[in-house]
């Protein structure tokens, strides 16, 4: 178990070594890495406050003068500075392409007993609107590494990190090809889940209940729901009969849901929607339990397989 | 409000704090007792009119608390004023449980769903245009962190309330000096923060946030004002007020104390740990 | 009258005429925001101090949709053509009626309010990193000052130390739907400035022999805080039917009246 966000930061930090061109902001967020970058590079480190709308404007100028920008903070905060990110940041990028990465912490409900507030189930569909953005949800620390270490040329992304301590899926000699925007966990017989994040390891449960059953599900770890090789995907969902989209967002307008349902209209691939209702929530309680008032189940999902 | 009562009730509510973070495994616990004497002084100091029994009556004062995040002193505060059972403290973020990690209308006393930090003003700012707006007297009171003060919306809100002269609106800050990672002056300077709020339009006092007669006393004079302004009392505090280890140190924003720690803290609050 | 100012109130007097024929040419431009920014641009454009067309200094404008008022000094200065000038509105030209960074010389999208001093903040921070010694400036409106914002760059950058930043307020005291001091009240704006750790000056911002003098001293003023230059300005300044109008920014100029208004500089050149 790891937090994505430390393992992202980690990598920042040992770029920073060499890369004189790294500048960190943070929105008042902290994380243990996030203190090593501190400590090391108080040059190249703000503390912007609790100022989200400022925290992204600072970065599109710190970025427009040739630095390599990372900011961090909160998912549901985030929002909050949309304009900017919309105006200040993706406009300029489209015509003069600049290196910013929002990296957030907090995706979907993982501040579980926080509250409607610190839930978000909204950043992804609404990011992903944004033309340019490109939105990045790792599965594990791994795979967090694995991103900062390479998504390093410039663009505009977003990456979105579980707030809590994931279990590792990904050894740390797993080889990463992030090119094609998804992973195939497992190739299966009719039924294929499609899944990203911290959702990823909640899957893997459910193919070894159907191995157990003897039968074998497709598996695919969708880690960019913007970024992705469509025709690809396509051509191997073709080879089911059934495709399972299984997020931490609305069920209806998650952007799994959303994208996966674009990519197959035309199709006779039968979609199910595993996700929340589309309401906040307020009742406290472990991510189970939301799990389970959401219909998100071993049982439900095995059912429908 | 007699000196030794209040002393009395603000040592019971830390406690209550104190239990209510111990069973919940988590919470933000410097800045819930930086909060005590000012919830204290507005609910027990009978500042906030407003009657436990009757929460939703219409013409009771309104209570704010933006920096959302310091739940803990908001639910102890709460409870012990008799919105809801002291014992329901104890089932915070548990399954079923009313209370959650932030505060929500569905408790009884709560006027407002904060946790996202810099809203709280802007809608007490509405809450005391309407009241101004219907000839009723009741008041909105605010309680903001100063950390707070960096989002530009407070900004919003302040300007705001200015322009439209919301004599009935009062805003405490507990400037308690610390936000998650830094200090505030080493972070982004808000001193001269008297100043800054006094150029945008508003009275403000400045007053030790752990004197329970120094606030009750700027509180009180909120009323008896001419200017038409809103009112301001910026509360000088120590984030992690009584437990010594805590105070004024930027790594108990949240956290449990444990083992040693945990029992020096029971010592330092004069009891063995749960009510 | 020295030649600098002379030649000054001149280049205002062109701009005037050029900002007008535009208007006429692209009617939904705002007209009235941007002439309470002529005089301003003029000595910062022509005083010979500082870079408006972003070679070597930031110029960052944040009111955008007054600031079409700049295309006719990239046109004179050669970074965009004549033709462009000619063709502002109209279907594949370079120029709509609210500068983008698309446009040569104009380095960012103001025309989403308050957002232009922050990028600006992140600019003058990597100046002083890089040790560059350049001069960054915002162009904002008064009404700009309502959103947070503007107040959470203002904090950052008093904190920061940015002083090679200078952030000009064109204060025509009028926003779309009417009077400032009606709907949100900024006053006394120089003080909250002062206040928020910022070297603050006031200014008539339509008086040249003031303009020059002052603005040439601040852009290059280094004293370890932000500046801020209030410019007192008249929206609509020049158009009887403009100024003091409450509503002149949603007003466009018929063609006879840019041509009357056109016609009395022609008699004062």
């Amino acid at each position: 178990m790891k937090y994505m966000r430390d393992s992202f930061l980690e990598s920042v930090y040992q770029q920073m070594s060499y890369n004189g061109k790294i500048f960190v902001l943070s929105a008042d967020v902290g994380a243990p890495a996030l203190d090593k970058i501190r400590k090391d590079y108080p040059s190249r480190f703000i503390n912007t406050g609790i100022a989200e709308q400022n925290t992204i404007n600072v970065a599109t100028g710190l970025a427009m003068e040739g630095y390599q920008v990372y900011v961090y903070g909160i998912a549901a905060f985030f929002l909050r500075a949309a304009d900017q990110i919309r105006n200040s940041l993706l406009l300029y990028h489209q015509y003069s392409p600049l290196n910013i990465n929002i990296l957030s912490t907090g995706k979907g409900i993982s501040y579980e007993t926080a509250g409607p507030t610190h839930h978000c189930l909204e950043d992804l569909p609404v990011f992903s609107a944004f033309p340019g953005f490109e939105i990045y949800v790792p599965s594990d620390a791994t795979m967090a590494r694995a991103m900062a270490a390479q998504l390093i040329q410039n663009g505009v992304r977003y990456f979105c990190c579980d707030g809590k301590k994931v279990a590792l899926i990904y050894n740390d000699d797993f080889c990463f090809d992030l090119s094609d925007g998804y992973i195939t966990r497992n190739s299966g017989e009719k039924s294929c889940i499609v899944t990203m994040g911290g959702m990823l390891s909640f899957a893997e449960e459910i193919l070894k209940v159907m191995r157990s059953k003897g039968i074998e599900i497709g598996l695919i770890d969708l880690f960019t729901p913007t970024e992705f090789d469509k025709d690809k995907l396509l051509s191997i969902l073709n080879n089911y009969s059934k495709v399972i989209t299984l997020e931490e967002g609305y069920r209806e307008e998650g952007v799994l849901s959303v994208q996966i349902q674009k990519l197959i209209t035309g199709t006779c691939i039968k979609l199910h929607k595993f996700g929340f209702d589309r309401k906040y929530i307020f009742e406290p309680g472990p991510r189970e339990m939301h799990y389970k008032n959401a219909g998100i189940t071993i049982n439900n999902i095995v059912n429908v397989l | 409000m007699e000196n030794k009562n209040s002393t009395e009730t603000c040592s019971r509510i830390r406690r209550m704090i104190m239990d209510t973070i111990v069973a919940a495994g988590k919470g933000h616990i410097g800045g819930s007792l930086s909060a005590v004497e000012i919830l204290v002084a507005l609910y027990h100091g009978g500042i906030v009119h407003i009657d436990a029994k009757k929460p939703q009556y219409p013409l009771r004062d309104r209570f704010i608390m933006s920096k959302g995040h310091a739940c803990e002193v908001l639910y102890a505060v709460l409870a012990d004023y008799g919105f809801f059972s002291v014992a329901e403290l104890l089932h915070l973020g548990r399954d079923g449980s009313m209370l959650g990690g932030h505060p929500d209308r569905h408790i009884p006393g709560v006027e407002a769903d904060t946790g996202s930090l810099g809203n709280g003003l802007g809608i007490g700012a509405g809450l005391a245009f309407a009241a101004k707006l219907d000839r009723n007297t009741w008041r909105t009171f605010v309680l903001l962190g100063d950390g707070e003060c960096y989002e530009g919306s407070v900004w919003e809100a302040m300007m705001f309330a200015a322009h439209h002269s919301l004599y009935n609106l009062v805003v405490i800050i507990d400037r308690n000096q610390l936000c998650v990672l830094d200090r505030t002056e080493d972070c982004n300077r808000l001193d001269p923060l008297d100043d800054k709020l006094r150029a945008f339009g508003w009275d403000v006092v400045t007053v030790n946030g752990h004197n329970i007669a120094e606030l009750s006393q700027a509180l009180s004079s909120a009323r008896s004002r001419s200017s038409g302004k809103p009112f301001a009392v910026i509360a000088n505090t120590v984030k992690g007020k009584g437990i010594s280890f805590m105070e004024n140190d930027v790594r108990w924003h949240h956290g449990v104390p444990k083992g040693e720690l945990l029992e020096k803290a029971y010592c330092e609050l004069d009891y063995r740990g749960v009510l | 009258m020295p030649d600098i100012i002379k030649f000054l109130k001149n280049k205002s007097m062109e701009l005037y005429k050029e900002t007008l024929l535009l208007h006429k040419r692209a009617p939904s431009t705002r007209i009235a925001s941007a002439l309470s920014t002529i005089d301003l641009f003029s000595v910062l454009a022509y005083g010979g101090f500082f870079d408006i067309t972003n070679k070597k200094d930031r110029f960052i404008i944040s009111k955008a949709h007054g600031c079409f008022s700049l295309y006719p000094i990239l046109a004179e200065k050669g970074i965009i053509s004549k033709n462009d000038l000619e063709q502002i509105g109209r279907e594949g030209a370079l120029l709509g009626t609210i500068p983008d960074c698309n446009v040569p010389g104009i380095i960012n999208n103001g025309g989403a309010l308050a957002n232009g001093l922050g990028i600006a903040c992140g600019m003058a921070l990597a100046m002083k990193l890089k040790g560059k010694p350049d001069n960054i400036c915002v162009f904002q409106g008064d009404g700009e000052c309502n959103e947070g914002s503007v107040w959470e760059a203002v904090i950052f950058a008093a904190f920061h130390k940015l002083d090679n930043l200078l952030l000009i307020i064109d204060d025509n005291k009028m926003s779309m739907l009417g009077r400032q001091k009606e709907i949100l009240g900024l006053d006394p704006l120089s003080e909250k400035f002062r206040v928020f750790g910022w070297n603050s000056y006031d200014v008539d911002g339509h008086n040249v022999n003031e303009l020059y003098p002052m603005l040439e001293k601040i852009v290059q003023e280094r004293l370890n805080k932000p500046k801020v230059l209030v410019a007192s300005t008249v929206k609509g300044k020049r158009i009887s039917s403009l100024e003091n109008n409450c509503l002149c920014h949603i007003i466009s100029m018929s063609s006879e009246e840019i041509d009357n208004a056109l016609a009395e500089i022609g008699d004062s050149l």
